[in-house]
């Protein structure tokens, strides 16, 4: 079965799933029962297109940048899911969401969907320790700026999303992400160090995208201390929040991509 | 005072200044020690501080186990700095190692340990495919005090006299020469000719012999075609030739042959295969490897205990 025909529904799929949450609650003003079934079975296709590429290749999706934007799809989807479906107050919040996943189907799309063999040091359960991790970290990031972003927003739009919480408790929620994005970093960061001394015989070797990871935990940490030091206004810290996602944003995405090749130590 | 500087506006400042040190990593050639060492001062004192005076800290185990466990990550980051090592070395077979050939970056009080314990070049193989591709490598080494070889690859590291030995994409050839000087004195010695793989085409080195004024360069040329001696694994190949300038004049000679030069002979008895390793040695990293999984769980817990019994979202402003 084609890989790319489950992409593609999925695609459809979501976008479909976006259209009519956006138009629902522009007339409605509330959002469509089916939206988190539509966002599962777009979820599913999507998972059926990756687990036939893993079976063609013999390997995950790890390799190129086609695969790790599909896998990273796949994981912020399934991390929203999850909050999706524990906090249904938040559920609002796909409509900001989905947009977002729509930007990286684009890039995904623009993209070369080219294969790759599985490099020898990718042979290694740490290598599923490592990007598990960083997948929880992204998705529990990527919740804590919308729920900032919202509060940005709502500096201008003060009735906007009226289904969510004040500023403050935007702000907390928010906050507890965070925490749970630093507890995540920190936990792919030593996954990966582990998995370097094995692969290349160093923990760490300040390359570009090491660096750059580093430079994403302390960012995180300093927004966490941030929050209890000198507890800012909801729209400054919000602010701050958006810009720990764009460095880190930068460092999953950016950073493998001007090295041309997705991390690969040193040698 | 004391209050201030345990504090966590202090954690924060220290954090800061770790972030800012760190560009200049990023953007020159200043050492990481050197520009991240303000932010790690700051935050050691801020740490050991909160742990002596924060009653909160001292009266939350899963609190302090983190705390204690930032500290242990701190000394750790502190010895590693002073003490480690990075560099390279090649090694020709049956040649033994002493020292490193090459130093990258080391820590002020690192001291070789490969002086007391060095370690022999056996054989390797590093496997190429048709097209030039470098495919595995098998190469042992020998450490003078294991009674076994320790085999390398490009997958598998090894750990001699703690330094860890990981291959380099570098290999080549060395000249196995012996000098007889005028008085008697014979010396034997292996010249590395550059890497084969980044250097192909200058295959020569200047030659230093003792008493000799005059600038000798000993060039290796090999006649073989490239894909004979890389495929199916890199070896000597069947076809070369030396060639000896000295000064203005230049000769050449097969394996075997003399040279008579001004204060002795020359005598290039064969050439032998070299590869290359990186070499790196920390031993506080495992410490903090382990600091770190340690207050990444404790913070787990204690975060755990804190945001876990309270509703994640909140019906009443602030």
């Amino acid at each position: 079965m084609n890989e790319l025909l489950f992409l593609w529904l999925s695609l459809g799929v979501i976008l479909f799933t976006g259209l009519f949450g956006w138009i629902s609650y522009i007339f409605k003003e509330r959002l469509p029962s089916q939206l988190g079934g539509l966002l599962f079975i777009s979820w599913g296709l999507l998972t059926v297109a990756l687990i036939l590429r893993w079976i063609r290749l013999d390997h995950g999706p790890f390799t190129n940048m086609f695969e790790i934007l599909a896998s990273n799809i796949w994981s912020l989807i399934l991390c929203y899911l999850l909050v999706f479906w524990k906090m249904p107050r938040l559920r609002v919040t796909s409509l900001i969401f989905l947009p977002l996943i729509y930007i990286m189907y684009a890039w995904l799309l623009m993209v070369p969907r080219t294969d790759f063999p599985m490099p020898s040091t990718y042979n290694t359960a740490w290598l599923y320790v490592h990007i598990g991790f960083g997948k929880i970290f992204m998705g529990a990031l990527v919740v804590s700026a919308i729920l900032s972003l919202i509060i940005i927003v709502r500096q201008w739009l003060d009735k906007w999303l009226p289904e969510l919480p004040g500023e403050y408790s935007l702000q907390e929620l928010s906050y507890r992400f965070l925490i749970l994005a630093l507890l995540f970093d920190s936990l792919m960061l030593i996954g990966g160090a582990i998995w370097a001394q094995q692969a290349w015989g160093r923990y760490w070797f300040w390359d570009s995208l090491e660096t750059w990871s580093f430079i994403s935990w302390l960012s995180l940490a300093v927004a966490v201390h941030l929050k209890i030091t000198l507890k800012p206004e909801p729209s400054y810290y919000a602010l701050f929040i958006i810009f720990v996602f764009i460095i880190s944003f930068l460092t999953f995405f950016g950073i493998p991509f001007l090295n041309q090749i997705p991390h690969k130590g040193a040698i | 005072m004391l209050g201030w500087l345990s504090g966590l506006p202090l954690t924060l400042f220290g954090l800061t200044l770790l972030l800012l040190g760190v560009f200049p990593v990023v953007t020159s050639n200043l050492s990481a020690t050197v520009s991240l060492a303000p932010g790690f001062g700051v935050l050691a004192v801020n740490l050991m501080l909160a742990i002596l005076v924060r009653e909160k800290i001292r009266h939350n185990l899963p609190l302090l186990v983190f705390h204690i466990a930032l500290l242990l990550i701190m000394l750790s980051v502190v010895v590693s700095r002073l003490t480690y090592f990075k560099g390279w070395a090649i090694m020709s077979e049956n040649e033994t190692l002493r020292q490193s050939t090459g130093i990258i970056n080391q820590g002020p009080w690192h001291r070789s340990k490969l002086n007391s314990m060095p370690v022999l070049q056996q054989s390797f193989l590093a496997y190429f495919d048709e097209e030039g591709r470098r495919l595995d490598t098998e190469s042992w080494l020998q450490p003078f005090d294991a009674k076994e070889a320790i085999l390398i690859t490009n997958k598998k590291t090894a750990d001699v006299a703690g330094y860890q030995f990981t291959i380099s994409n570098n290999l080549g050839f060395s000249v196995d020469l012996t000098w007889i000087s005028i008085q008697g004195d014979i010396i034997r010695g292996l010249l590395q000719m550059p890497s084969q793989i980044s250097q192909p085409e200058t295959q020569g080195r200047k030659l230093i012999l003792p008493d000799i004024t005059d600038d000798i360069w000993l060039g290796l040329e090999i006649e073989s075609a490239r894909k004979s001696f890389f495929y199916p694994y890199f070896s000597i190949p069947d076809h070369f030739y030396f060639t000896v300038v000295v000064g203005s004049e230049s000769q050449q000679l097969k394996l075997g042959e003399s040279i008579d030069l001004f204060g002795g002979t020359l005598i290039l008895n064969n050439i032998v295969p070299w590869i290359g390793y990186e070499m790196y040695y920390d031993p506080a990293i495992y410490f903090l490897l382990i600091a770190s999984i340690i207050a990444v769980i404790a913070l787990g817990y204690f975060l755990n205990q804190r945001l876990g019994d309270s509703h994640w979202i909140q019906e009443n402003e602030q």
